[in-house]
Protein backbone atom coordinates (compact mmCIF):
# COMPACT_ATOMS: atom_id res chain seq x y z
CA UNK A 1 0.00 0.00 0.00
CA UNK A 2 2.43 2.86 1.06
CA UNK A 3 4.69 1.55 -2.06
CA UNK A 4 1.88 2.43 -4.40
CA UNK A 5 0.72 5.62 -2.28
CA UNK A 6 4.34 6.79 -2.96
CA UNK A 7 4.63 5.79 -6.59
CA UNK A 8 1.61 7.66 -7.45
CA UNK A 9 2.58 10.87 -5.71
CA UNK A 10 5.78 10.24 -7.75
CA UNK A 11 4.17 9.79 -11.12
CA UNK A 12 1.24 12.72 -10.48
CA UNK A 13 4.47 15.36 -9.38
CA UNK A 14 6.30 13.94 -12.11
CA UNK A 15 3.80 14.40 -14.96
CA UNK A 16 3.22 18.08 -13.26
CA UNK A 17 6.56 18.77 -13.67
CA UNK A 18 6.62 17.85 -17.29
CA UNK A 19 3.64 20.36 -17.83
CA UNK A 20 5.54 23.26 -16.35
CA UNK A 21 8.46 22.17 -18.57
CA UNK A 22 5.91 22.28 -21.52
CA UNK A 23 4.18 26.09 -20.30
CA UNK A 24 7.84 27.31 -20.54
CA UNK A 25 9.04 25.62 -23.98
CA UNK A 26 5.79 26.22 -25.91
CA UNK A 27 5.42 30.10 -24.46
CA UNK A 28 9.21 30.34 -25.00
CA UNK A 29 9.14 29.18 -28.72
CA UNK A 30 6.15 31.24 -29.68
CA UNK A 31 8.24 34.73 -27.93
CA UNK A 32 11.61 33.24 -29.75
CA UNK A 33 9.40 32.75 -32.99
CA UNK A 34 7.37 35.61 -33.35
CA UNK A 35 10.13 37.94 -32.04
CA UNK A 36 13.32 36.80 -34.19
CA UNK A 37 11.56 35.01 -37.32
CA UNK A 38 8.46 36.79 -37.31
CA UNK A 39 6.42 33.51 -36.75
CA UNK A 40 3.51 32.93 -34.18
CA UNK A 41 2.71 28.91 -33.07
CA UNK A 42 -1.26 28.96 -34.02
CA UNK A 43 -3.20 28.79 -30.55
CA UNK A 44 -0.18 28.60 -28.49
CA UNK A 45 -1.78 31.37 -26.29
CA UNK A 46 -4.58 28.57 -25.58
CA UNK A 47 -2.58 25.67 -25.43
CA UNK A 48 -0.72 27.15 -22.68
CA UNK A 49 -3.48 27.92 -20.56
CA UNK A 50 -4.75 24.57 -21.17
CA UNK A 51 -1.97 22.81 -19.97
CA UNK A 52 -1.54 25.25 -16.79
CA UNK A 53 -5.37 24.16 -15.76
CA UNK A 54 -4.20 20.25 -16.09
CA UNK A 55 -1.06 21.81 -14.33
CA UNK A 56 -3.05 22.95 -11.25
CA UNK A 57 -5.15 20.18 -10.48
CA UNK A 58 -2.52 17.62 -11.26
CA UNK A 59 -0.04 19.29 -8.80
CA UNK A 60 -3.08 20.02 -6.74
CA UNK A 61 -3.36 16.25 -6.38
CA UNK A 62 0.18 15.62 -6.01
CA UNK A 63 0.34 18.07 -3.36
CA UNK A 64 -2.56 16.64 -1.34
CA UNK A 65 -0.02 13.54 -1.52
CA UNK A 66 2.29 15.13 -0.13
CA UNK A 67 1.14 16.57 2.13
CA UNK A 68 1.77 20.06 1.20
CA UNK A 69 -1.42 22.56 0.93
CA UNK A 70 -1.29 25.50 2.81
CA UNK A 71 -2.95 24.48 6.27
CA UNK A 72 -4.12 27.57 9.41
CA UNK A 73 -3.75 24.71 12.13
CA UNK A 74 -2.11 21.02 12.00
CA UNK A 75 -4.23 20.02 15.03
CA UNK A 76 -3.15 16.10 14.22
CA UNK A 77 0.39 17.08 13.80
CA UNK A 78 0.04 18.36 17.62
CA UNK A 79 -2.00 15.35 18.53
CA UNK A 80 0.15 11.26 19.19
CA UNK A 81 -1.43 7.74 18.82
CA UNK A 82 -5.15 7.74 18.60
CA UNK A 83 -6.29 11.01 18.57
CA UNK A 84 -3.73 11.78 16.03
CA UNK A 85 -5.29 9.41 13.52
CA UNK A 86 -8.69 10.35 14.72
CA UNK A 87 -8.26 13.91 14.13
CA UNK A 88 -6.74 13.32 10.75
CA UNK A 89 -8.89 10.74 9.78
CA UNK A 90 -11.95 13.19 10.09
CA UNK A 91 -9.85 16.19 8.72
CA UNK A 92 -9.28 13.92 5.64
CA UNK A 93 -13.56 12.96 5.26
CA UNK A 94 -13.82 16.66 4.88
CA UNK A 95 -11.26 17.01 2.54
CA UNK A 96 -12.90 14.02 0.99
CA UNK A 97 -16.61 14.79 0.90
CA UNK A 98 -15.35 17.98 -0.55
CA UNK A 99 -13.67 16.19 -2.99
CA UNK A 100 -16.61 13.86 -4.23
CA UNK A 101 -18.95 17.11 -4.47
CA UNK A 102 -16.16 18.57 -7.20
CA UNK A 103 -15.55 15.79 -9.13
CA UNK A 104 -19.50 14.97 -9.21
CA UNK A 105 -20.10 19.03 -10.28
CA UNK A 106 -16.75 18.22 -12.57
CA UNK A 107 -18.22 15.42 -14.35
CA UNK A 108 -21.57 17.09 -15.04
CA UNK A 109 -19.97 20.16 -15.87
CA UNK A 110 -17.49 18.60 -18.51
CA UNK A 111 -19.91 16.10 -20.02
CA UNK A 112 -22.43 19.07 -20.55
CA UNK A 113 -19.00 20.88 -22.79
CA UNK A 114 -18.26 17.83 -24.88
CA UNK A 115 -19.63 19.76 -27.90
CA UNK A 116 -18.43 22.93 -27.24
CA UNK A 117 -14.81 23.20 -29.36
CA UNK A 118 -11.98 25.76 -28.22
CA UNK A 119 -11.62 28.98 -30.64
CA UNK A 120 -8.40 27.96 -31.70
CA UNK A 121 -7.35 24.00 -30.99
CA UNK A 122 -11.39 22.72 -31.69
CA UNK A 123 -10.74 20.77 -28.47
CA UNK A 124 -14.08 19.76 -26.85
CA UNK A 125 -14.32 22.31 -23.87
CA UNK A 126 -15.48 18.99 -21.75
CA UNK A 127 -11.94 17.80 -22.35
CA UNK A 128 -10.03 20.65 -20.60
CA UNK A 129 -12.94 20.95 -17.95
CA UNK A 130 -12.24 16.41 -17.31
CA UNK A 131 -9.38 17.69 -15.35
CA UNK A 132 -11.41 18.78 -12.36
CA UNK A 133 -12.93 15.48 -11.63
CA UNK A 134 -10.18 14.04 -12.57
CA UNK A 135 -8.29 16.07 -9.91
CA UNK A 136 -10.98 14.95 -7.53
CA UNK A 137 -10.95 10.90 -7.73
CA UNK A 138 -7.30 10.90 -7.54
CA UNK A 139 -6.76 13.18 -4.70
CA UNK A 140 -9.43 11.12 -2.55
CA UNK A 141 -7.50 8.08 -3.70
CA UNK A 142 -4.38 9.83 -2.24
CA UNK A 143 -6.65 10.47 0.74
CA UNK A 144 -8.46 7.00 1.60
CA UNK A 145 -5.01 5.39 1.22
CA UNK A 146 -3.07 7.49 3.27
CA UNK A 147 -5.78 6.29 5.97
CA UNK A 148 -5.83 2.80 5.55
CA UNK A 149 -1.65 2.50 6.00
CA UNK A 150 -0.14 2.69 9.14
CA UNK A 151 0.53 6.28 10.83
CA UNK A 152 4.36 5.69 10.86
CA UNK A 153 4.92 4.56 7.60
CA UNK A 154 2.92 7.40 5.83
CA UNK A 155 4.38 9.82 8.20
CA UNK A 156 7.81 8.57 7.15
CA UNK A 157 7.00 8.91 3.53
CA UNK A 158 5.37 12.54 3.99
CA UNK A 159 8.95 13.46 5.29
CA UNK A 160 10.99 12.02 2.85
CA UNK A 161 8.59 13.74 0.73
CA UNK A 162 9.43 16.50 2.65
CA UNK A 163 13.23 16.50 2.76
CA UNK A 164 13.24 16.01 -1.46
CA UNK A 165 11.42 19.10 -1.57
CA UNK A 166 14.02 20.68 0.16
CA UNK B 1 -24.75 33.27 5.56
CA UNK B 2 -21.42 35.26 6.78
CA UNK B 3 -21.18 33.60 9.98
CA UNK B 4 -22.18 29.85 8.44
CA UNK B 5 -18.95 30.76 5.80
CA UNK B 6 -16.56 31.97 8.69
CA UNK B 7 -17.86 29.30 11.48
CA UNK B 8 -17.40 27.01 9.29
CA UNK B 9 -14.14 27.60 7.21
CA UNK B 10 -12.47 28.72 10.64
CA UNK B 11 -13.99 25.39 12.47
CA UNK B 12 -12.32 23.17 9.27
CA UNK B 13 -8.87 24.88 9.67
CA UNK B 14 -8.55 24.08 12.78
CA UNK B 15 -9.31 21.17 12.25
CA UNK B 16 -6.27 20.94 10.03
CA UNK B 17 -7.99 20.79 6.65
CA UNK B 18 -5.88 22.52 4.11
CA UNK B 19 -7.12 25.66 3.42
CA UNK B 20 -8.57 25.79 -0.13
CA UNK B 21 -10.79 22.87 1.60
CA UNK B 22 -11.84 24.25 4.19
CA UNK B 23 -13.19 27.94 2.12
CA UNK B 24 -14.22 25.26 -0.47
CA UNK B 25 -16.39 23.69 1.75
CA UNK B 26 -17.18 25.73 3.73
CA UNK B 27 -18.75 28.10 0.83
CA UNK B 28 -20.58 25.24 -0.87
CA UNK B 29 -22.20 25.20 2.50
CA UNK B 30 -23.18 29.07 3.06
CA UNK B 31 -24.22 28.75 -0.60
CA UNK B 32 -26.85 26.03 -0.17
CA UNK B 33 -28.67 28.63 2.34
CA UNK B 34 -28.84 30.88 0.06
CA UNK B 35 -29.64 28.53 -2.91
CA UNK B 36 -31.30 25.69 -2.02
CA UNK B 37 -30.55 23.92 -5.63
CA UNK B 38 -26.99 24.81 -6.06
CA UNK B 39 -26.25 25.58 -9.92
CA UNK B 40 -23.63 22.89 -9.90
CA UNK B 41 -21.94 23.51 -13.28
CA UNK B 42 -21.83 27.10 -12.51
CA UNK B 43 -19.72 26.40 -9.37
CA UNK B 44 -17.59 24.32 -11.39
CA UNK B 45 -16.83 26.46 -14.42
CA UNK B 46 -16.42 29.57 -12.06
CA UNK B 47 -13.79 27.29 -10.00
CA UNK B 48 -11.96 26.40 -13.62
CA UNK B 49 -12.53 29.93 -15.13
CA UNK B 50 -10.91 31.48 -12.39
CA UNK B 51 -7.44 29.61 -13.22
CA UNK B 52 -8.06 29.69 -17.12
CA UNK B 53 -6.55 32.51 -18.01
CA UNK B 54 -3.47 33.66 -20.06
CA UNK B 55 -1.55 35.78 -17.42
CA UNK B 56 -1.95 33.65 -14.74
CA UNK B 57 0.24 31.42 -16.60
CA UNK B 58 3.11 33.38 -15.63
CA UNK B 59 2.82 32.03 -12.38
CA UNK B 60 4.29 28.85 -12.73
CA UNK B 61 6.92 30.77 -14.83
CA UNK B 62 8.11 33.37 -12.67
CA UNK B 63 7.99 30.25 -9.83
CA UNK B 64 10.43 28.36 -12.37
CA UNK B 65 12.50 31.26 -12.55
CA UNK B 66 13.31 31.21 -8.67
CA UNK B 67 13.70 28.07 -8.52
CA UNK B 68 16.37 27.79 -11.29
CA UNK B 69 18.35 30.84 -9.22
CA UNK B 70 18.92 29.01 -6.40
CA UNK B 71 19.84 25.97 -8.22
CA UNK B 72 22.09 27.43 -11.06
CA UNK B 73 24.24 29.38 -8.86
CA UNK B 74 22.93 32.68 -9.40
CA UNK B 75 21.53 33.56 -5.45
CA UNK B 76 24.98 32.56 -4.70
CA UNK B 77 26.59 35.24 -6.79
CA UNK B 78 23.91 38.14 -5.71
CA UNK B 79 24.69 37.43 -2.01
CA UNK B 80 28.69 37.93 -2.85
CA UNK B 81 27.84 40.84 -4.72
CA UNK B 82 25.76 42.13 -0.90
CA UNK B 83 28.59 41.19 0.61
CA UNK B 84 30.66 43.32 -1.21
CA UNK B 85 28.43 46.17 -1.50
CA UNK B 86 27.24 46.23 2.19
CA UNK B 87 29.18 43.46 3.88
CA UNK B 88 31.15 45.86 5.23
CA UNK B 89 29.12 47.68 7.57
CA UNK B 90 27.48 46.98 10.87
CA UNK B 91 25.34 44.29 10.96
CA UNK B 92 26.99 43.23 7.33
CA UNK B 93 24.91 39.88 6.85
CA UNK B 94 21.96 41.85 7.94
CA UNK B 95 21.97 44.36 5.46
CA UNK B 96 23.49 41.28 2.94
CA UNK B 97 19.86 39.30 3.82
CA UNK B 98 17.91 42.50 2.75
CA UNK B 99 19.80 44.08 -0.03
CA UNK B 100 20.22 39.96 -1.81
CA UNK B 101 16.14 40.02 -1.73
CA UNK B 102 16.25 43.52 -3.81
CA UNK B 103 18.78 41.88 -6.44
CA UNK B 104 16.46 38.59 -6.19
CA UNK B 105 13.27 40.61 -6.54
CA UNK B 106 14.19 41.59 -9.71
CA UNK B 107 14.25 38.22 -11.33
CA UNK B 108 12.29 36.36 -9.44
CA UNK B 109 8.66 37.11 -8.44
CA UNK B 110 8.28 34.24 -5.73
CA UNK B 111 8.95 35.55 -2.28
CA UNK B 112 9.00 31.72 -0.86
CA UNK B 113 11.68 30.95 -3.22
CA UNK B 114 13.55 34.50 -1.81
CA UNK B 115 12.74 33.42 1.49
CA UNK B 116 13.90 29.67 1.00
CA UNK B 117 16.75 30.20 -1.59
CA UNK B 118 18.61 33.01 0.48
CA UNK B 119 17.06 31.97 4.23
CA UNK B 120 19.00 28.64 3.51
CA UNK B 121 22.38 30.14 2.75
CA UNK B 122 22.03 33.70 4.98
CA UNK B 123 20.59 32.35 8.27
CA UNK B 124 23.05 30.09 8.95
CA UNK B 125 25.83 32.23 8.14
CA UNK B 126 24.81 34.80 9.90
CA UNK B 127 24.27 32.69 13.33
CA UNK B 128 27.51 30.56 12.69
CA UNK B 129 28.32 35.03 12.96
CA UNK B 130 26.84 35.32 15.79
CA UNK B 131 23.99 36.98 15.10
CA UNK B 132 20.79 35.26 17.14
CA UNK B 133 18.60 33.03 15.18
CA UNK B 134 15.37 34.39 15.56
CA UNK B 135 16.73 37.45 14.43
CA UNK B 136 18.25 36.05 10.94
CA UNK B 137 14.80 34.28 10.52
CA UNK B 138 13.23 37.76 10.88
CA UNK B 139 15.35 39.29 8.81
CA UNK B 140 14.71 36.57 5.99
CA UNK B 141 10.87 36.44 6.18
CA UNK B 142 10.53 40.21 6.03
CA UNK B 143 12.90 40.94 3.47
CA UNK B 144 11.59 38.44 1.70
CA UNK B 145 8.08 40.57 0.44
CA UNK B 146 10.00 42.86 -1.23
CA UNK B 147 10.39 39.74 -3.67
CA UNK B 148 6.15 40.45 -5.05
CA UNK B 149 6.58 44.32 -4.34
CA UNK B 150 9.56 44.81 -6.87
CA UNK B 151 8.61 43.78 -10.49
CA UNK B 152 8.79 41.18 -11.72
CA UNK B 153 5.80 39.91 -9.28
CA UNK B 154 3.30 36.79 -9.18
CA UNK B 155 0.88 38.84 -6.97
CA UNK B 156 0.71 41.02 -9.33
CA UNK B 157 0.11 38.98 -12.14
CA UNK B 158 -2.42 37.43 -10.01
CA UNK B 159 -3.93 40.49 -9.04
CA UNK B 160 -4.20 42.00 -12.62
CA UNK B 161 -5.82 39.01 -13.85
CA UNK B 162 -8.35 39.47 -11.64
CA UNK B 163 -9.10 43.07 -12.04
CA UNK B 164 -7.88 43.76 -16.00
CA UNK B 165 -5.10 46.08 -14.91
CA UNK B 166 -2.19 46.63 -16.81
CA UNK B 167 0.52 44.61 -15.72
CA UNK B 168 3.05 46.62 -17.23
CA UNK B 169 1.82 49.58 -15.13
CA UNK B 170 1.73 47.40 -11.73
CA UNK B 171 5.05 46.44 -12.13
CA UNK B 172 6.37 49.37 -12.51
CA UNK B 173 3.51 51.18 -10.05
CA UNK B 174 5.78 48.45 -7.27
CA UNK B 175 9.49 49.69 -7.86
CA UNK B 176 9.85 53.01 -5.92
CA UNK B 177 7.71 50.71 -2.51
CA UNK B 178 9.96 47.71 -2.83
CA UNK B 179 12.93 50.20 -3.07
CA UNK B 180 11.34 51.91 0.18
CA UNK B 181 10.70 48.92 1.98
CA UNK B 182 14.05 47.90 1.37
CA UNK B 183 15.62 50.71 2.88
CA UNK B 184 13.38 50.91 5.68
CA UNK B 185 14.31 47.08 6.71
CA UNK B 186 17.84 48.07 6.50
CA UNK B 187 17.51 50.93 8.59
CA UNK B 188 16.07 48.47 11.08
CA UNK B 189 18.46 45.82 10.59
CA UNK B 190 21.38 48.51 11.34
CA UNK B 191 19.73 49.77 14.71
CA UNK B 192 19.71 46.55 15.88
CA UNK B 193 23.08 45.87 14.62
CA UNK B 194 24.07 48.59 16.43
CA UNK B 195 21.85 48.18 20.25
CA UNK B 196 23.77 44.43 20.09
CA UNK B 197 26.70 44.72 18.44
CA UNK B 198 26.46 42.21 15.58
CA UNK B 199 29.97 42.13 14.04
CA UNK B 200 31.08 43.42 10.29
CA UNK B 201 33.04 42.09 7.09
CA UNK B 202 36.13 43.14 6.25
CA UNK B 203 35.81 46.22 3.41
CA UNK B 204 36.85 43.78 -0.04
CA UNK B 205 38.28 47.08 -1.56
CA UNK B 206 37.69 48.11 -5.51
CA UNK B 207 38.91 45.83 -7.31
CA UNK B 208 36.89 42.85 -5.02
CA UNK B 209 34.35 44.93 -5.77
CA UNK B 210 34.38 45.68 -9.45
CA UNK B 211 34.97 41.74 -9.53
CA UNK B 212 32.10 40.84 -7.64
CA UNK B 213 30.12 43.42 -9.91
CA UNK B 214 30.83 41.57 -13.24
CA UNK B 215 30.19 38.18 -12.19
CA UNK B 216 26.84 39.20 -11.28
CA UNK B 217 25.94 40.82 -14.06
CA UNK B 218 24.64 38.27 -15.76
CA UNK B 219 21.84 37.78 -12.92
CA UNK B 220 21.68 41.77 -12.78
CA UNK B 221 20.46 41.66 -16.51
CA UNK B 222 17.27 39.99 -15.93
CA UNK B 223 15.56 43.12 -14.47
CA UNK B 224 16.37 45.13 -17.24
CA UNK B 225 15.09 42.73 -19.77
CA UNK B 226 11.88 42.56 -17.98
CA UNK B 227 11.22 46.39 -17.47
CA UNK B 228 12.37 46.79 -21.02
CA UNK B 229 10.72 44.32 -22.62
CA UNK B 230 7.15 44.26 -20.55
CA UNK B 231 7.20 48.42 -20.64
CA UNK B 232 8.36 48.46 -24.18
CA UNK B 233 5.70 46.62 -25.19
CA UNK B 234 8.40 43.70 -26.92
CA UNK B 235 6.35 41.27 -25.12
CA UNK B 236 3.63 40.50 -22.10
CA UNK B 237 4.39 39.53 -18.77
CA UNK B 238 3.84 36.23 -19.25
CA UNK B 239 6.50 35.77 -22.19
CA UNK B 240 8.72 37.64 -19.92
CA UNK B 241 8.50 34.67 -17.62
CA UNK B 242 9.77 32.46 -20.01
CA UNK B 243 12.66 34.57 -21.18
CA UNK B 244 14.06 35.09 -17.60
CA UNK B 245 13.20 31.18 -16.86
CA UNK B 246 15.77 30.68 -20.36
CA UNK B 247 17.77 33.50 -19.17
CA UNK B 248 18.18 31.70 -15.56
CA UNK B 249 18.60 28.04 -17.80
CA UNK B 250 21.74 29.95 -19.73
CA UNK B 251 23.31 31.35 -16.85
CA UNK B 252 23.37 28.20 -14.48
CA UNK B 253 24.84 26.23 -17.22
CA UNK B 254 27.57 29.39 -18.21
CA UNK B 255 28.16 29.20 -14.11
CA UNK B 256 28.19 25.05 -14.27
CA UNK B 257 26.22 24.97 -11.34
CA UNK B 258 23.24 23.82 -13.38
CA UNK B 259 22.16 19.97 -14.54
CA UNK B 260 19.21 18.26 -16.22
CA UNK B 261 18.71 16.56 -12.93
CA UNK B 262 18.34 20.18 -11.03
CA UNK B 263 16.35 21.37 -13.61
CA UNK B 264 13.59 18.75 -13.13
CA UNK B 265 13.83 19.59 -9.94
CA UNK B 266 12.96 22.52 -10.17
CA UNK B 267 9.79 21.85 -12.33
CA UNK B 268 8.39 19.40 -10.19
CA UNK B 269 8.70 22.11 -7.16
CA UNK B 270 7.41 24.84 -9.27
CA UNK B 271 4.55 22.26 -10.40
CA UNK B 272 3.25 21.86 -6.46
CA UNK B 273 3.64 25.08 -5.72
CA UNK B 274 1.20 26.35 -8.64
CA UNK B 275 -0.65 23.59 -7.64
CA UNK B 276 -1.41 24.57 -4.12
CA UNK B 277 -1.44 28.45 -5.17
CA UNK B 278 -3.78 28.08 -7.92
CA UNK B 279 -6.18 25.37 -5.77
CA UNK B 280 -6.52 27.98 -3.47
CA UNK B 281 -7.85 30.82 -6.14
CA UNK B 282 -10.34 28.22 -7.19
CA UNK B 283 -11.46 27.55 -3.75
CA UNK B 284 -11.69 31.61 -3.12
CA UNK B 285 -13.18 31.80 -6.56
CA UNK B 286 -16.07 29.94 -4.63
CA UNK B 287 -16.06 32.30 -2.14
CA UNK B 288 -16.21 35.20 -3.84
CA UNK B 289 -19.59 34.12 -6.07
CA UNK B 290 -20.90 32.98 -2.82
CA UNK B 291 -20.20 36.05 -1.24
CA UNK B 292 -22.00 37.78 -4.35
CA UNK B 293 -25.07 36.09 -4.45
CA UNK B 294 -24.89 37.13 -0.63
CA UNK B 295 -25.16 40.10 -1.53
CA UNK B 296 -22.57 40.54 1.16
CA UNK B 297 -20.11 43.09 -1.13
CA UNK B 298 -23.21 45.22 -1.48
CA UNK B 299 -23.88 45.21 2.14
CA UNK B 300 -20.05 45.57 3.19
CA UNK B 301 -19.97 49.11 1.02
CA UNK B 302 -23.04 50.21 2.92
CA UNK B 303 -21.31 49.23 6.55
CA UNK B 304 -17.97 50.85 5.17
CA UNK B 305 -19.68 53.97 3.81
CA UNK B 306 -21.20 54.34 7.85
CA UNK B 307 -17.69 55.01 8.61
CA UNK B 308 -16.13 57.25 6.18
CA UNK B 309 -16.75 58.57 3.09
CA UNK B 310 -13.20 60.01 2.27
CA UNK B 311 -10.64 57.71 0.40
CA UNK B 312 -8.26 57.65 2.69
CA UNK B 313 -10.94 56.60 5.52
CA UNK B 314 -11.82 53.57 2.95
CA UNK B 315 -8.48 52.56 2.88
CA UNK B 316 -7.63 52.41 6.13
CA UNK B 317 -10.59 50.27 6.59
CA UNK B 318 -9.26 48.28 3.70
CA UNK B 319 -6.03 48.12 5.40
CA UNK B 320 -7.30 47.34 8.67
CA UNK B 321 -9.49 44.10 7.35
CA UNK B 322 -6.33 42.82 4.54
CA UNK B 323 -4.19 43.05 8.13
CA UNK B 324 -6.63 41.20 10.14
CA UNK B 325 -7.29 38.39 7.71
CA UNK B 326 -3.54 38.15 6.91
CA UNK B 327 -2.87 36.97 10.62
CA UNK B 328 -4.90 34.01 10.06
CA UNK B 329 -5.31 33.66 5.97
CA UNK B 330 -2.54 32.81 3.60
CA UNK B 331 -2.47 36.92 2.09
CA UNK B 332 -3.03 35.45 -1.59
CA UNK B 333 -6.24 33.86 -0.16
CA UNK B 334 -7.47 36.92 1.22
CA UNK B 335 -6.54 39.05 -1.49
CA UNK B 336 -8.68 36.76 -4.28
CA UNK B 337 -11.33 36.79 -1.79
CA UNK B 338 -11.54 40.77 -0.87
CA UNK B 339 -10.57 42.46 -3.96
CA UNK B 340 -14.08 41.73 -5.67
CA UNK B 341 -15.32 43.32 -2.67
CA UNK B 342 -13.06 46.36 -2.01
CA UNK B 343 -12.89 47.64 -5.69
CA UNK B 344 -16.11 48.76 -6.26
CA UNK B 345 -16.23 51.17 -2.97
CA UNK B 346 -12.98 52.28 -3.86
CA UNK B 347 -13.64 53.00 -7.21
CA UNK B 348 -17.04 54.70 -6.33
CA UNK B 349 -14.84 56.89 -3.90
CA UNK B 350 -12.27 57.53 -7.25
CA UNK B 351 -9.43 55.49 -5.83
CA UNK B 352 -6.64 55.11 -8.15
CA UNK B 353 -6.78 51.41 -9.29
CA UNK B 354 -2.93 51.27 -9.53
CA UNK B 355 -2.39 52.99 -6.55
CA UNK B 356 -5.37 50.84 -4.62
CA UNK B 357 -3.65 47.67 -5.88
CA UNK B 358 -0.22 48.54 -4.55
CA UNK B 359 -1.79 49.14 -1.05
CA UNK B 360 -3.36 45.37 -1.08
CA UNK B 361 -0.56 43.64 -2.49
CA UNK B 362 1.65 45.83 0.27
CA UNK B 363 -0.94 44.80 3.05
CA UNK B 364 -0.99 40.73 1.87
CA UNK B 365 3.19 41.27 2.02
CA UNK B 366 2.64 42.07 5.82
CA UNK B 367 0.60 39.19 6.45
CA UNK B 368 2.52 36.80 4.81
CA UNK B 369 5.01 37.25 7.75
CA UNK B 370 2.32 38.31 10.23
CA UNK B 371 2.18 35.11 13.30
CA UNK B 372 0.12 33.17 13.70
CA UNK B 373 0.16 32.05 10.13
CA UNK B 374 3.04 33.73 8.34
CA UNK B 375 4.09 31.38 5.06
CA UNK B 376 7.30 33.27 4.75
CA UNK B 377 7.96 33.27 8.94
CA UNK B 378 7.15 29.66 8.49
CA UNK B 379 9.31 28.59 5.68
CA UNK B 380 12.47 31.27 7.02
CA UNK B 381 12.08 28.62 10.51
CA UNK B 382 12.15 25.86 8.56
CA UNK B 383 15.10 26.84 6.58
CA UNK B 384 17.08 28.22 9.36
CA UNK B 385 16.06 25.24 11.70
CA UNK B 386 15.16 27.75 14.54
CA UNK B 387 11.67 27.07 16.53
CA UNK B 388 8.65 29.38 15.32
CA UNK B 389 7.47 30.24 18.60
CA UNK B 390 11.16 32.45 19.15
CA UNK B 391 10.65 34.09 15.54
CA UNK B 392 7.20 34.71 16.57
CA UNK B 393 8.21 37.85 18.81
CA UNK B 394 11.37 38.81 16.59
CA UNK B 395 9.16 39.76 13.71
CA UNK B 396 7.32 42.60 15.16
CA UNK B 397 9.47 45.51 14.89
CA UNK B 398 9.88 44.39 11.14
CA UNK B 399 6.06 44.27 10.78
CA UNK B 400 5.87 47.69 12.50
CA UNK B 401 8.45 48.92 9.93
CA UNK B 402 6.30 47.26 6.82
CA UNK B 403 3.39 49.11 8.13
CA UNK B 404 5.24 51.95 8.11
CA UNK B 405 5.56 51.82 4.15
CA UNK B 406 2.34 50.75 3.84
CA UNK B 407 1.18 54.17 5.24
CA UNK B 408 3.45 55.83 3.70
CA UNK B 409 2.14 54.09 0.02
CA UNK B 410 -1.80 55.09 1.42
CA UNK B 411 -0.80 58.74 2.12
CA UNK B 412 1.46 59.72 -0.58
CA UNK B 413 -0.04 58.08 -3.80
CA UNK B 414 2.22 59.33 -5.69
CA UNK B 415 4.66 56.76 -4.85
CA UNK B 416 3.05 54.58 -6.71
CA UNK B 417 1.69 56.18 -9.30
CA UNK B 418 4.55 59.07 -10.63
CA UNK B 419 6.38 55.99 -12.41
CA UNK B 420 3.87 54.29 -14.42
CA UNK B 421 1.98 57.99 -15.44
CA UNK B 422 6.00 59.09 -16.31
CA UNK B 423 6.97 55.55 -18.27
CA UNK B 424 3.55 54.90 -20.25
Amino acid sequence: MIKTYSALVRVLTNIAGILVALIFLGVFAEVVGRNLFNVSIPAMFELSVFLLVFTAFVAAAAAFGQGTHFKVFDLAGRLNGTPHRITRLVADLCSVSFLIVLGWFGIKLALSQMDQPSAALKIPYGLIYMSLPIFAVLSVVLLVMRNLAPVEEIDAVLADFASEGE
Amino acid sequence: MIMTLLGSASFLAILGVPLAVALGLAALVALSIVLPHIPTEIVAQRMISSVDKFPLVAVPLFILAGELMNSGGITARLIALSKALVGWIKGGLGLVNVATSVFFAGISGSSTADAAGIGRVLIPAMKKEGYDGDFAVAVTAASSTIGPILPPSIVMVIYAAMTNLSIGKLFLAGVVPGLLMGAVLMALVLAYATARNYPRDTWVGFPALLRTIVAALGPLGAPAIILIGVVGGYFGATEAGAIVVAYSILLGFIYRELSLKRIVKACQRTALNVGVILFAITAASIVGWTLAVGRVPQQLAMLISQYGDSQVTVLLIVISVLLVMGLFLDGLAAMVIMVPVFIPITSALGVDPIHFAMVVILCIMVGAVTPPVGILLLISCQVGDVPYREAMRMIWPFVAAMLAVVLAVTFIPSLTTWLPEALY
